[in-house]
């Protein structure tokens, strides 16, 4: 098996601290860190799933946004590079590469988007895709949906709270992965009213605060595009305002 | 009132989040402690499936009619992290047909309601199914979050007053006074804690832990690679129709799908490097399934430790997914539990089990009220 | 002050945040510019004599060069408030990134044929 050295430069809270490591060549960062912190325990990072479905290994990574988990060595070079690790910005600070989620979960619990969606979107989508029957239900189980289900897209790993240069000067802006969710539920509203979560992102900390830097929807790792959702509720709410005419109260 | 007792819980997967639940709602102050990040070890990186126990039907009935129970029960109290399309068993070459009169009978007597599609049916449900397919047979499989579940059974914890302390990497056990010693890597302190009870439920590490008071757990820990494509290529969970073997399911999950898995034995926990050949075994049988894996993007590899019971004669694949819990009085450690083996579709068992135990060894009335208990949104707990 | 340094990043792979950037910039420098513009200006209270001074002063090749870099300002802004204009109103996200790179490609070129009439 190929090996490589890499060399980890780690920001612990206020220095610089370097690991040197080997590691397989088509290792991730998030196997260098662990080999790292097997050499110095002190070190504080989250990782849970490795393959970018929970969202709890976010970090910047030479100055950028990204999950650490998928994140290849591969990608830095042949001849031992040297990768820069920080944290993510714009969350509070609790040590080394670790941020307290907690303000960012309170956030987006206050949209309250339901974790599963019922859009499918399969490659094949020519074929007719039969409804699922589902083979048993207990009787007094939820109803399922004869739909087919999943989970959202977004893993709420708050890359794009890092990256949106909004949330690290404006500290009341609601936020990319916020404003996502509500687009998300204006899309999907399941019996929600529609105009009340539009109006819940509708002023000018929410979604009018956004000066396009589109970073969040760059940096996203699971395909979420804020900035589209941004945009395209923009766009509704506009198409949502009276004409002049009909406020004249003109036929 | 004062809680009724205080228990130590030490890991946060999937085992320690489900008894810190089921231990609080019967009036126990909790503490769960775990050295990383909540879901850090084998739970938070595993293949997600919320089986049917249709897979164990044959080999492991008990094991799968435990699934099965605990898949009903799951639906109930947890909705908001699954995904409920449920799973097809697919059959690819001679050897599924000649298992799948065996696999009908057993899932049956294990009470696995299943039904068998015509392979005009399968297809319509799942286009990229391979077209040399033979048979198809539909079981309530599902998918989870492993990380968002953890995290809804310690918000509902916490909300009956348990504590979470995570980066807390336990030190020292002193089984006379029932005291557990361990170091926060968030302070950089040392603490100790007192408590009427002390679980190991640290899956592949319990052994060390258990070992560190002197204490001993029968686990043989086999790991499994796992590889995560770029697109969801199905929507029901696609097993293949044969004895179990590996890189056989495919895990739709979001806007990806997992293939997995294979197994190893395993020396070291800390160091898990996938053995060459592994990820391309799994692609070469997820292949057989849905053709179009192939033409995917690799999104991440992963692999994890199953937490195996040492059964006597049995080892890897074969040895029971069931779990047992050790009471650690025979060794002079009253007070001392470890939970061993299982995995997370049951872990909502383990605990009550588990639980059981330790209230009948504490002399407290306490029933089990996780069965029907709506766990709190994970939004709830982001991170202690 | 703090946060705003997030404004100020060089990510050169990323069209969106140079475009935010840039916009910034060429805005705080063509505000700097205006009150500049408005002083200046007073110099024609001064009489015509005055004037004619000031006139040939500001002839002299590095006025000229500044002159430049106020036309690639006022390019750049104008050219990327268009694009933000058009991408606030979701059209066109797809293509944000080539939206500011063709901005700012036209407003190189525009400032250097502005550069020779100037000349």
């Amino acid at each position: 098996m190929k090996t490589v050295t890499v060399t980890l430069r780690i920001r612990r809270t206020s220095k610089w601290q370097d690991y040197e490591l080997h590691l397989p060549a088509d290792a991730y960062v998030l196997d260098a860190l662990q080999a790292a912190a097997s050499q110095d325990q002190s070190l504080l990072f989250r990782h849970a799933c490795h393959h970018a479905s929970c969202g709890s290994c976010g970090i910047r990574i030479n100055g950028r946004e990204s999950l650490a988990c998928i994140t290849p060595l591969a990608k830095f070079g042949k001849s031992k590079p040297v990768i820069r690790l920080e944290p993510l910005r714009n969350f509070p600070l609790i040590g080394d590469l670790l941020v307290d989620f907690q303000p960012f979960m309170n956030q987006l619990a206050l949209i309250d988007l339901p974790y599963a969606r019922s859009v499918m979107d399969l490659p094949a989508e020519k074929h007719p895709i039969e409804r699922l029957q589902p083979v048993a239900a207990e009787g007094d189980l939820p109803e399922i949906s004869p739909e087919f289900n999943r989970l959202e897209n977004c893993i709420e790993c708050g890359l794009c709270v890092s990256a949106c240069p909004i949330v690290g000067s404006d500290y009341n802006y609601a936020g990319p992965a916020l404003l996502a969710a509500a687009g998300r539920v204006a899309a999907e509203p399941r019996g929600r009213s529609v105009p009340e979560i539009l109006k819940q992102v509708d002023h000018d900390h929410g979604l009018w605060r956004c000066h396009g830097a589109f970073e969040c929807s760059r940096v996203c790792p699971a395909g979420v595009d804020p900035a589209h959702e941004i945009m395209s509720m923009r766009s509704r709410l506009l198409q949502m305002l009276p004409t002049p005419r009909a406020e004249a109260g003109i036929k | 009132m004062g809680p009724k007792a205080n228990a130590i819980v030490i890991g946060a997967g999937s085992t320690g989040s489900a008894l810190a639940h089921d231990l609080s709602l019967r009036g126990l102050r909790v503490t769960v402690l775990d050295r990383a990040g909540v879901a850090g070890g084998s739970t938070g990186h595993n293949q997600a499936q919320l089986h049917s126990g249709a897979r164990y039907a044959v080999n492991d009935p008990e094991s799968a009619r435990e699934c099965i129970h605990e898949n009903w029960i799951l639906r109930r109290i947890l909705p908001e992290v699954l995904e409920l399309n449920d799973g097809l068993f697919v059959a690819v070459d001679e050897q599924g047909m000649v298992y799948r009169r065996a696999f009908l009978e057993a899932c049956s007597a294990c009470g696995i309601p299943t039904r068998e599609l015509s392979m005009a049916q399968a297809w319509s449900m799942e286009p990229l199914l391979n077209p040399q397919a033979l048979a198809a047979i539909q079981i309530p499989d599902g998918v989870f979050d492993p990380y968002r579940l953890c995290l809804s059974f310690l918000a509902t914890a916490s909300q009956h007053g348990a504590g979470v302390r995570t980066f807390c990497e336990v030190t020292g056990l002193d089984l006379a006074n029932r005291k557990v010693t361990f170091h926060s890597r968030i302070t950089n302190q040392e603490e100790t804690l007192q408590a009427d009870i002390v679980i190991n439920a640290a899956g592949p590490w319990a052994a060390g832990l258990a070992a560190l008071g002197g204490l001993h757990v029968n686990l043989e820990p086999s790991a499994g690679a796992m590889a995560t494509i770029d697109r969801r290529v199905c929507n029901m969970v696609i097993n293949k129709l044969a004895p179990a073997d590996d890189g056989d399911i495919i895990v739709p999950q979001r806007n990806t799908s997992i293939l997995g898995t294979t197994s190893w034995t395993v020396e070291d926990l800390e160091d898990l490097p996938i053995p060459s050949g592994h990820i391309e075994m799994i692609f070469k049988v997820a292949e057989q399934l849905i053709p179009s894996v192939r033409q995917a993007g690799l999104r991440g590899v992963m692999a994890a430790v199953r937490p195996l019971l040492i059964t006597k004669g049995a080892g890897g694949r074969t040895a029971t997914r069931g779990f047992t819990c050790f009471n650690h009085s025979a060794e002079g450690a009253p007070g001392f539990f470890s939970v061993v083996g299982g995995k997370t579709t049951t872990a909502r068992l383990m605990a009550e089990k588990v639980a059981d135990q330790v209230c009948a060894f504490l002399g407290i009335e306490a029933p089990c009220l996780t069965r029907e208990f709506p766990l709190l949104s994970y939004r709830k707990l982001a991170q202690a | 002050m703090k946060g705003r340094s997030q404004w100020f990043e060089f990510r050169l792979d990323s069209g969106g945040m140079l475009g935010f950037m840039l916009h910034r910039l060429t805005g705080i420098g063509l505000v700097v510019y205006l009150y500049l513009h408005l002083a200046l200006l007073n110099q024609l209270r001064q009489g015509p004599a005055a004037w004619d001074a000031f006139v040939q002063t500001m002839r002299s090749p590095w006025v000229l060069l500044a002159d430049s870099v106020l036309l690639f300002g006022i390019l750049m802004h104008g050219l990327n408030g268009l694009r933000l204009t058009l991408l606030g109103f979701g059209k066109f996200l797809r293509w944000q990134q080539e939206l500011f790179w063709s901005s700012f490609i036209l407003a190189v070129v525009l400032t250097a044929w502005g550069m020779l009439a100037m000349h």
